[in-house]
């Protein structure tokens, strides 16, 4: 097992890990001082899928983070740090009361690098949860079909 | 006499030409009284009122904002822990098992009343736009993403999120991205 993963569950053609944030994907920055939140009272640790598929494996990963930034600066820094990542937003959708989100694809792979970021402002303490989702197509050809 | 034989006949035929007159304009003073588009008579059964649900249950999830164009959840005024609740997301796994029972409830409702249609059908013959169907969607794909680590870690009943899964599934909701 790889260090920091944390098993949960397999079904038949998929495995369910956690990690701690050490293993956070380096590209998808997050900006200093951002801690694990949930989508509601409980915090969970980033969460990990592998689905592996006759053609190709999915690899996802997806995690809520409490970040010290309001909602625009925090839109402005993920815009900023996932682009230098090699990310470029492909669809931004902003909806009222305070919503930001994005969906990005990697200039190199195409959609078979895809990332959503949605900012969510709470006006009441103007807080800022962030949901991320990272999905990799890793592409596979056995080597039995390669043989052959 | 002879006018009285040519009318005679016809009589009775006045009253249903009025009757079929009279409940069309029924019918759409009805749908004009509800707000809603009368291509909205093809759907099922309280159709309109499990989509409003299903928006209603999103929309706790999500801080209480609109979904699909449909107004927001509002708890009640006088209960201030429940304000709380669903304002700071401070909602629990409970909340989340229970409001995803109710979700999935309205959606096989929505499935049994309109059989072969999917859910963008559906909300197309409501009259929602294509950004309130989109917003819609991706409400119901985020809860995916919000329930699939719950389910995983026994937060959430797994058998919730499996129901959950097909629902979607049945109403070609895609996966999420």
């Amino acid at each position: 097992m790889v260090k920091g993963f944390q098993f949960l569950q397999r079904e038949i053609n998929t495995l369910y890990f956690t990690s701690d944030l050490d293993n956070w994907p380096s590209d998808v920055p997050l900006p200093p001082e951002t801690v694990m939140s949930g989508a509601g009272a409980d915090v969970l640790p980033p969460f990990w899928k592998f689905e592996l598929n006759a053609d190709k494996t999915l690899e996802i990963v997806s995690a809520w983070f409490l970040i010290p930034l309001n909602l625009e600066a925090g839109y402005a820094w993920f815009s900023e740090a996932l682009t230098q990542q090699g990310w470029h937003e492909v669809k931004k959708v902003h909806f009222p009361p305070p919503t930001i989100r994005c969906s990005y694809h990697h200039r190199e792979y195409g959609r078979q690098r895809r990332l959503e970021v949605h900012l969510f402002l709470n006006p009441h303490n103007e807080e800022v949860r962030v949901m991320i989702w990272r999905l990799i197509e890793h592409l596979y050809t056995s080597p039995t079909h390669e043989i052959a | 006499m002879k006018l009285t034989y040519t009318l005679q006949p016809s009589f009775p035929y006045h009253w249903l030409y009025g009757l079929i007159i009279a409940f069309a304009l029924m019918m759409s003073l009805y749908f004009i009284g509800l707000n809603l588009p009368l291509a909205e008579a093809r759907l099922g059964t309280g159709t309109p009122n499990y989509v409003r649900q299903t928006a209603t249950h999103l929309s706790k999830l999500n801080g209480g904002v609109s979904v699909g164009g449909f107004p927001g959840f509002e708890p009640p005024k006088d209960d201030k822990d429940y304000q709380e609740k669903i304002k700071n997301r401070s909602y629990t796994a409970q909340d989340v098992n229970d409001w995803v029972r109710e979700i999935n409830n309205y959606l096989q409702q929505i499935i049994k009343q309109n059989p072969n249609m999917t859910l963008k059908q559906i909300l197309i013959q409501l009259g929602l736009t294509a950004e309130q169907i989109d917003d819609f969607v991706e409400n119901l794909q985020l809860v995916y993403i919000i329930i699939e680590p719950m389910a995983k870690f026994r937060l959430v009943n797994p058998v919730t999120f499996e129901t959950y899964k097909e629902v979607l599934s049945i109403l070609g909701v895609p996966a999420p991205w």
